[in-house]
């Protein structure tokens, strides 16, 4: 379809009532989405109307409270571009490792090349930890942002750290490649406004106690100020406290997630597990399960690490650990 | 295509990328914005944000909005004074309904008050020549009878204002007039030498939208239809008496060639009410036993009169 009929749809859509357009574009079709409240005899007349466009396939009514993050709002399966490569649909599974939280130049440093050796493309660390104790370690803050960036240039990884507060989106934003939503943070609307307005990829984690749909809608907060790279990350929920696993598993949310939305969703199995034992059998039941990428704590020394010690593979179990998951990925036809 | 003046009456753009909280429906009209069609676009859309794009004819503009450059089109097609506007309504009985956009949506009735303009303040018995878009000439027959002038219409169906501009740039010694609108020959710094010239006092254009999606039965609105008769006697006393029997009131019946056999004709009808309005989908249905096509050129809401200034 042609821009100029783009052009005309949105603005048909606008004459009608509607407070604004969104264009999401995939491969195949583009989807113009017409968001506002708009009397539903009006909707009928108008999708009528432009339904009788040359190109227009299909005119549907939103039946989601997320109206972009929705598959209603994009039929195609869609891929998050990063600088260089891309997550969803049938890409290359993607792995997200390194260390909870950057300490110093040499762990970082290290751990990149540790990850970077094992085949990994996306190097994480935390600058600015929101920890449940104020007595815990915080995270180097922008010096952390520092060593990340350096590391990352050196050895041509991308990087991704949490942002916490809306006023540090930019200063993050100019140090890393992805920005995180970390569990806390998912229901900050201004938080995910200010990482939408950043034009950055965006990972954004589950809360551990609140609903696909909550998170979703999370998600929307992003995609509606028109940043549509945004990366769903589940990581476990609140439940049985079993003392054993740090949360329960929420693979099913993974799974029926992907069929809720276009967006690509990974799986974060060293929050889930909490223990180093256990991440490895998690991170591939996710393969399994089809994620579209994990996200896993690596430190080069855990029982010295300030953050997430008990939870991080030792660089050694994890090289082991992607050898176990390309073989997964090849079984169910994927590649890592 | 002729060459598109866009004149973005108003532009609202959001800085958020890939957002547009403000796209414009995009309005054809026949340049320039003083003429009548000008008038008639501004009036029709006051107070909304459009993208008004002005053309060198009603072909023109017509024509852009069969290829989808424009969203909205308005053109003239019939004067109180009898004159129908043959460029708008050969397109229409061609074209007119066959796709959504080219399809009316809307009306609207222009006052129109036609005033002799000059260079300088002349005498009308000085006025050498008169120029102006061949209808208005037509409808200011009584007024230019007396007069010694030549009158002459502009070539390619140039609009009153265009008279007004080129009055404008004519040497005074000339003694050009333009049959023109008083907000023409203002704009153009003209003197009116004679006002309210037209052989009506109470003068209007009707002019029709096409494009956007179709209006809801309003209660009080107009079905534009062509219709051509089957071949037999009386069919359209048939195709009337349908029309009697269910209470539709007509507001137009109009013949025209139908340029395939002499003799052979379409009827523009104009019926009061909405092609959804029940009685309307009872006539419709009854009508296709006496015709040989119906061509739904469009429902609409009835357009208001004028209210004229002092009247």
């Amino acid at each position: 379809m042609s821009a100029d009929t783009i052009k005309q749809i949105e603005a048909e859509a606008m004459q009608a009532g509607f407070a604004r357009t969104v264009v999401i574009e995939g491969n195949q079709v583009k989807c113009i989405n017409c968001l506002g409240s708009v009397e539903h005899a009006k909707k009928l007349n108008l999708a009528e109307y432009v339904g009788s466009f040359p190109g227009v396939q299909a005119v549907k009514f939103a039946t989601t409270a997320y109206r972009l993050t929705s598959r209603e709002a994009h039929p195609e399966v869609f891929r998050v571009q990063l600088n260089g490569i891309a997550i969803g649909g049938n890409e290359p599974i993607a792995v997200i490792a390194g260390p909870c939280a950057i300490e110093s130049a040499d762990q970082i440093n290290f751990c990149a090349d540790q990850v970077k050796a094992a085949g990994v493309h996306i190097l994480r660390g935390g600058a600015y930890k929101p920890r449940k104790s104020p007595y815990d370690f915080q995270g180097l803050e922008e010096e952390g942002l520092k060593l990340l960036a350096a590391a990352g240039k050196r050895t041509g990884l991308l990087t991704v750290t949490e942002v916490v507060s809306a006023e540090l989106v930019p200063l993050v934003a100019s140090y890393v490649d992805i920005l995180q939503i970390g569990t806390n943070n998912m229901g900050n609307a201004y938080l995910l406004n200010a990482v939408g307005l950043a034009k950055k990829p965006v990972i954004l984690k589950r809360n551990h106690a609140k609903s696909i749909d909550e998170w979703l809608l999370a998600a929307e907060y992003i995609v509606q100020t028109g940043n549509d790279r945004v990366i769903l990350c589940a990581r476990g929920v609140s439940g049985i406290a079993n003392g054993h696993t740090r949360y329960n598993c929420d693979l099913d949310a993974l799974v029926a997630t992907k069929r809720l939305t276009h967006h690509p969703v990974i799986y974060d199995p060293s929050h889930n597990a909490g223990n180093r034992e256990f991440v490895p059998d998690i991170a591939n039941a996710a393969i399994a399960a089809r994620a579209d990428g994990v996200m896993i704590e690596v430190h080069p020394n855990p029982p010295s690490a300030k953050c997430d010690g008990p939870q991080s593979l030792y660089p050694d179990r994890f090289a082991a650990l992607m050898s176990e998951m390309r073989a997964i990925a090849a079984a169910i036809g994927r590649t890592l | 295509m002729g060459k598109i003046l866009a004149n973005r009456l108003t532009a609202v753009q959001d800085n958020k990328e890939g957002v547009n909280i403000m796209a414009q429906i995009r309005v054809g009209y026949m340049d320039p914005v003083l003429s009548y069609s000008g008038q008639a676009m501004q009036a029709y859309y006051a107070g909304q944000i459009i993208e008004a794009v002005g053309f060198r004819s009603i072909g023109e503009v017509l024509d852009a909005q069969a290829a989808g450059t424009i969203g909205r089109a308005v053109v003239p097609v019939e004067n109180l004074l009898g004159d129908v506007v043959y460029d708008s309504i050969s397109w229409l009985m061609e074209f007119g309904g066959r796709k959504p956009p080219l399809t009316i949506s809307g009306e609207l009735m222009l006052p129109i008050e036609h005033v002799l303009a000059a260079k300088c303040p002349l005498a009308l018995e000085a006025v050498k020549q008169v120029s102006s878009h061949s209808q208005a000439i037509r409808q200011c027959k009584k007024f230019l009878a007396p007069l010694a002038a030549i009158c002459e219409a502009l070539p390619n169906g140039a609009s009153t204002a265009k008279a007004a501009e080129i009055v404008a740039q004519s040497e005074p010694a000339a003694c050009l007039a333009a049959i023109t609108s008083r907000a023409a020959a203002e704009a153009y710094g003209l003197s009116v030498i004679a006002e309210n010239i037209g052989d009506k006092r109470n003068n209007m254009t009707r002019f029709v939208v096409l494009g956007g999606p179709e209006p809801m039965p309003s209660g009080d609105d107009k079905t534009t239809m062509f219709l051509t008769t089957a071949d037999q006697a009386g069919a359209l006393c048939d195709v009337l008496a349908v029309f009697k029997v269910l209470g539709i009131n007509l507001n137009k019946i109009d013949s025209h060639t139908a340029q395939t056999e002499m003799g052979e004709c379409i009827f523009w009808i104009d019926a009061a009410g909405h092609r959804k309005d029940d009685a309307m989908k009872v006539a419709l249905t009854q009508m296709e036993r006496y015709t040989q096509e119906i061509r739904l050129i469009g429902s609409y809401p009835r357009a208001a009169m004028p209210t004229r200034k002092g009247s």
